[in-house]
């Protein structure tokens, strides 16, 4: 951390601390999206369409709240002379993790509008497993900003796990492309199969987003 | 080398540590309105603060210098020079240590109050002071805040039909510049007392030279350490106050900077020619209360109330503490004296 006993310099880490404090909640709300989206992945993947679509509402809302709250800590990082010392890198993060909540949704999207009628058991479980993956993985990057305001430290630790599990998902996306890939020979409709494989390359960009965000939390935390 | 001249020589180069701390951390105070905006470079602006707060301490340093060295207390002893300089350069590094917000003002009249309750006992010059600090650390962020306000206000409805065209920007960059060379020469005349002001009497008795000499003398010797502080150290924290905090454009800065010169100036002046002292004041509540005076002027939402209330509870605290820090070390250092 750059040390001075500057009163501006004191000012702007003050207001840092109590963005970064607006940021968790809206990482709170770009998880609680992930949630939402996991859970119309197991509707769809049990058969049930008409659940899957009243679930993608409760995605849509909660994305949108989590928009809300962005657009919040965007105004207050534009407001007034004096802004945090980090001021660039909060930006990106809150961009970042915003696009965790918009990929989540997209996700959930398309999945909805895709069927599971014919759909082989094995793309189903990888469908659940990937969708729990995200979960954890967004809760994981929730947490390095829980920690990056008390313990600096702690969350670089983090964001090294996010990495790890961003390269998991990575490998397991694979495996699961290739299965929806063979699926494609027998499917009939090319549409369906379409959303299928898009819905997962969105539910892989969370994990990719996840870890960018670790990426710039990390170097907030260096700078602490 | 006898005692006294040993303990002079150690607190003359703590003094000259406070002098480049001044210059090292508030450099950015004259000079963050007018890099921030982009009309000076942040090497050339260390440059004006370096000569122009060097002219400052030379020409009206005295004004407080003579505030700290005989008007709190009537005179401060040369193992009382040494404790006071060393309670506020703790002070002011375990604060810098640690990240919090000092105020290398207080700091130094906080550790005079404690030398002088423990030497003299309560005296009325003492309570004079407090009273006129506490007076200072409320009206003077307040004072800069409205007077930026002020010139913003003004500025924009003189020139509200130029306030576009490329040449009023230009002109105003100098002016500008013009505030930045004004606001570190009143940021001089301020702060130089803080680093050398203690050893007016003690200057006058072991160098047998009249007061006036002292002064002057302690006025160059603090001049240059915060000179090399701000050239040093400074770039630094303007760098980062100037492009990372501080968001004015030419106008708004121009009003900050102009407002905060203006406030260091007249309190140090004004109570001068009223009673023979000057009063010091914390150049960086001052420029902190100019600068949200600008941000204000644009928008009125432009203020975190909560965490500016929290700065100037912090800053409150400073006096009591560096008081109490230097009763202790005088009281300590005392014995050790007298066991040696």
């Amino acid at each position: 951390m750059f040390k001075s006993g500057h009163a501006s310099i004191w000012l702007s880490r003050k207001i840092e601390k109590e963005i970064l404090s607006e940021c968790k909640l809206h990482a709170d709300a770009v998880v609680a999206t992930v949630a939402e989206m996991r859970k119309v992945v197991i509707s769809f993947c049990e058969g049930n369409l008409e659940s899957a679509k009243k679930d993608f509402k409760l995605v849509f809302n909660q994305e949108r709240d989590a928009d809300d709250l962005k657009r919040e800590i965007l105004d207050k990082l534009s407001r007034g002379p004096f802004h945090p010392i980090t001021r660039e890198d909060v930006i990106r993060v809150v961009l970042t993790a915003d696009d965790v909540a918009a990929n989540a949704k997209s996700a959930a999207r398309k999945i909805s509008a895709s069927s599971a009628t014919d759909l082989p058991e094995r793309i189903k479980d990888g469908l659940k497993g990937l969708a729990d993956m995200d979960v954890k993985i967004a809760v994981k990057m929730r947490d390095a900003f829980v920690k990056l305001l008390d313990d600096p430290e702690a969350a670089i630790e983090v964001t090294h796990e996010v990495e790890r599990m961003e390269e998991e998902i990575d490998e397991y996306r694979v495996a699961l492309i290739e299965n929806i890939l063979e699926y494609g020979d027998k499917v009939k409709s090319i549409a369906t199969w379409l959303m299928l494989k898009e819905s997962v390359e969105n539910m892989e960009n969370i994990a990719d987003r996840s870890e960018d965000v670790a990426d710039v939390i990390r170097s907030i935390a260096i700078l602490r | 080398m006898d005692a006294s001249t040993t303990l002079l020589a150690c607190g003359l180069g703590l003094s000259f540590y406070m002098a480049w701390n001044l210059g090292a951390n508030d450099a950015a105070s004259p000079t963050d309105c007018a890099v921030g905006s982009g009309v000076i470079s942040p090497r050339r602006a260390i440059i004006l603060f370096a000569f122009f707060s060097a002219v400052g301490a030379m020409a009206q340093g005295f004004m407080n210098i003579k505030t700290i060295g005989t008007g709190i207390v009537p005179d401060i002893d040369v193992l009382g020079g040494l404790t006071i300089t060393l309670s506020a350069c703790l002070w002011v590094t375990f604060c810098t240590w640690k990240g919090l917000e000092i105020s290398n003002t207080y700091s130094v009249i906080g550790s005079v109050i404690g030398y002088g309750l423990i030497v003299h006992g309560p005296m009325e010059s003492m309570i004079d002071m407090f009273v006129r600090l506490t007076v200072s650390w409320i009206v003077s962020p307040l004072f800069s805040m409205l007077l930026s306000i002020f010139l913003y206000v003004l500025i924009n409805r003189v020139f509200r039909n130029i306030l576009n065209n490329e040449r009023f920007v230009r002109a105003l960059s100098f002016f500008l510049i013009g505030a930045l060379c004004f606001s570190a020469y009143s940021f001089g005349a301020n702060d130089v007392g803080n680093s050398t002001g203690v050893y007016v009497t003690v200057a006058q008795r072991i160098g047998n030279i009249p007061s006036s000499t002292a002064v002057f003398l302690l006025a160059m010797f603090g001049s240059v350490g915060i000179a090399l502080g701000g050239l040093t150290w400074g770039y630094r924290v303007i760098e980062t106050v100037a492009y990372k905090i501080i968001r004015l454009d030419v106008v708004s800065g121009f009003a900050a900077e102009l407002a905060n010169g203006l406030v260091v100036y007249l309190f140090v002046t004004l109570p001068y020619i009223y009673s023979g002292f000057g009063l010091p004041i914390s150049t960086s509540i001052s420029s902190v209360g100019a600068i949200i005076g600008a941000g204000l002027a644009k928008d009125r939402r432009a203020i975190n109330k909560s965490v500016i209330a929290r700065l100037v509870l912090t800053w409150g605290l400073t006096v009591p503490c560096t008081a109490i820090m230097s009763m202790l070390l005088y009281r300590i250092a005392s014995l050790v004296v007298q066991i040696v």
